[in-house]
């Protein structure tokens, strides 16, 4: 029962769907864990955002040398 | 004579028959299996295929045969260097069915050409993910100066294994911090070359754009002797440390040390006359991307056994590789193009200065029973945040030394050499100068 309320937490229906686009069937016992890291990422994420980045010269460094 | 010895003192000692590699080996496995057992540096002894080595370096020398340059030294690799015959598990169960391997990582190869011989394989976190060698399946690695406290990791067992004495060099690999970290809490030397300058073949990877082979040692002659054969290439020419401009990291590099960490670094700086600080642009977010590359790259790549065998996993590695596969394709593409803008940058400063110098963590090695530390005044896990100073310097892929510091009066302290790539000769110069003086080696047991 408590399980079912979390899922329908609107934060783990994220991850859920996320999931399923790849997949992967996440089981409900992994979902906090989960979500904890991708509030991490998410963190993370928000700071490169803000990043200004030129369209021509900042090609993604698929091939890198240092 | 086999605890604490040096690469070049075992070397010496077999081609000159003062001891045979076979008492050697035997000296080294008595060591592994009668002493580690509080530290858990250890996952896995090649018992008989170490000694049938050692055997055959005799039977050469006495037929007259030169011997090459490590014959008869000792050597254990991170869990996740390729071993043949050996399972390669990366510190995971998940592995442990996967077939033996076909054939030796080329580094160890490299080394066992040149006479060394694989005699261990050793604990490090859940495929390389964390700092502190808190491994789920094969226990936890502590730390030689103090066993109620962390290794770091993920190479923690690499570290410690030399830390202790055991082994007088040990491979391991660098993600985020994963050599860097656990040499600065154990107070050995450890090197993560160059992106790209030793081969990874053979080594289970991690993050394919950031994972780099490199190495732990005693003393600095161990490790540049050792760098150049995994390296297989003729020693650079180290210049004189007088000729090389050293500039200090400062802003972010200087925020959460620990006083005892902001004493060290301060002497270090002032013994080599550092005057400059340099600051190196949008740092948080040099660390922000290297952490979703390898979190991205990380799930990727474990995510069709993700779907099979989650289960099997170590919990906290599982939610945080789970996190990393949920990553949008934007976010890891945008990570990709800050480290091109985050190169360039970085290629301007090395213009003006040979050497950065960083503290490697902002702390002496946190206790296992209070596994956090002190970031912007937030008690947070150590596991995941003892890279702050060294995840931003694995984007740009240059080689950095972790030198361990000397009468600092506390747990060992490890600081980062950083130099232009494969610049790794500049950092072997300050380290040699560094050494010379008492300032630097390896941090001894009390």
């Amino acid at each position: 029962m408590m399980e079912d309320k979390i899922i329908k937490n609107k934060s783990f229906s994220y991850i859920y769907v996320c999931s399923k686009n790849i997949g992967l069937d996440l089981h409900k016992y992994f979902l906090k864990g989960v979500l904890i890291n991708t509030d991490i990422l998410k963190g993370y994420t928000k700071l490169l955002e803000s990043q200004p980045l030129s369209d021509i010269d900042d090609e993604p460094a698929y091939e890198y040398i240092p | 004579m086999t605890r604490f010895a040096s690469v070049i003192d075992i070397a010496t000692a077999v081609r000159t028959g003062e001891k045979t590699a076979v008492a050697i080996m035997e000296d080294t496995l008595n060591i592994l299996h009668n002493q580690d057992c509080k530290i858990n540096s250890v996952t896995h002894i090649f018992e008989k295929e170490s000694l049938e080595k050692a055997k055959k370096i005799d039977e050469d020398r006495n037929a007259g045969k030169s011997l090459p340059i490590l014959s008869g030294v000792p050597f254990g690799v991170k869990d996740l260097y390729d071993i043949v015959g050996h399972i390669t598990t990366a510190g995971s169960a998940v592995l442990r069915n996967n077939p033996p391997a076909q054939q030796d990582a080329v580094i160890v190869e490299r080394l066992k050409g040149a006479g060394a011989i694989p005699v261990a394989t050793l604990n490090m976190d859940e495929f390389a993910y964390g700092f502190a060698t808190v491994n789920a399946h094969y226990g936890t690695t502590r730390n030689p100066h103090d066993l109620n406290c962390i290794a770091g990791g993920s190479s923690g067992g690499s570290a410690a294994a030399v830390a202790a004495g055991f082994l007088p060099f040990t491979l391991g690999s660098d993600t985020n911090g994963s050599i860097r970290v656990p040499a600065s809490l154990c107070g050995v030397w450890g090197l993560k070359p160059t992106f790209g300058r030793l081969p990874r073949k053979g080594v289970y990877p991690f993050s394919a754009s950031l994972d780099v082979a490199g190495h732990f040692a005693g003393s600095l002659d161990d490790l540049i002797t050792t760098f150049y054969v995994m390296d297989d290439s003729i020693a650079d020419v180290e210049p004189e440390f007088s000729s090389l401009k050293i500039g200090r990291l400062g802003g972010w590099f200087t925020e959460n040390l620990s006083s005892t960490v902001e004493i060290a670094v301060n002497r270090i700086c002032s013994f080599l006359n550092v005057t400059s600080t340099i600051e190196l642009p949008q740092v948080q977010n040099a660390r922000a991307a290297s952490f979703l590359i390898t979190a991205a790259e990380g799930g990727n790549l474990h995510l069709p056994r993700l779907k099979e065998k989650a289960s099997q996993y170590d919990p906290a590695t599982r939610d945080r590789l789970f996190a990393g596969a949920l990553l949008p394709a934007t976010t890891y593409l945008q990570a990709q193009r800050f480290r091109h803008w985050f190169r360039e940058k970085i290629h301007k400063i090395l213009q003006e200065v040979d050497i950065l110098i960083a503290p490697a963590v902002m702390s002496e090695a946190p206790r296992l029973d209070q596994p956090t530390v002190i970031v912007n005044g937030q008690s947070v896990s150590a596991r995941a945040n003892l890279g702050l100073y060294t995840q931003p310097l694995s984007l740009p892929g240059l080689p950095v030394l972790c030198v361990p510091l000397l009468n600092t009066q506390s747990l060992p302290i490890g600081l980062q050499l950083i130099a232009a790539p494969r610049k790794e000769s500049n950092l072997f110069s300050i380290a040699r100068h560094l050494q010379d003086n008492g300032l630097a080696g390896r941090v001894l047991i009390k």
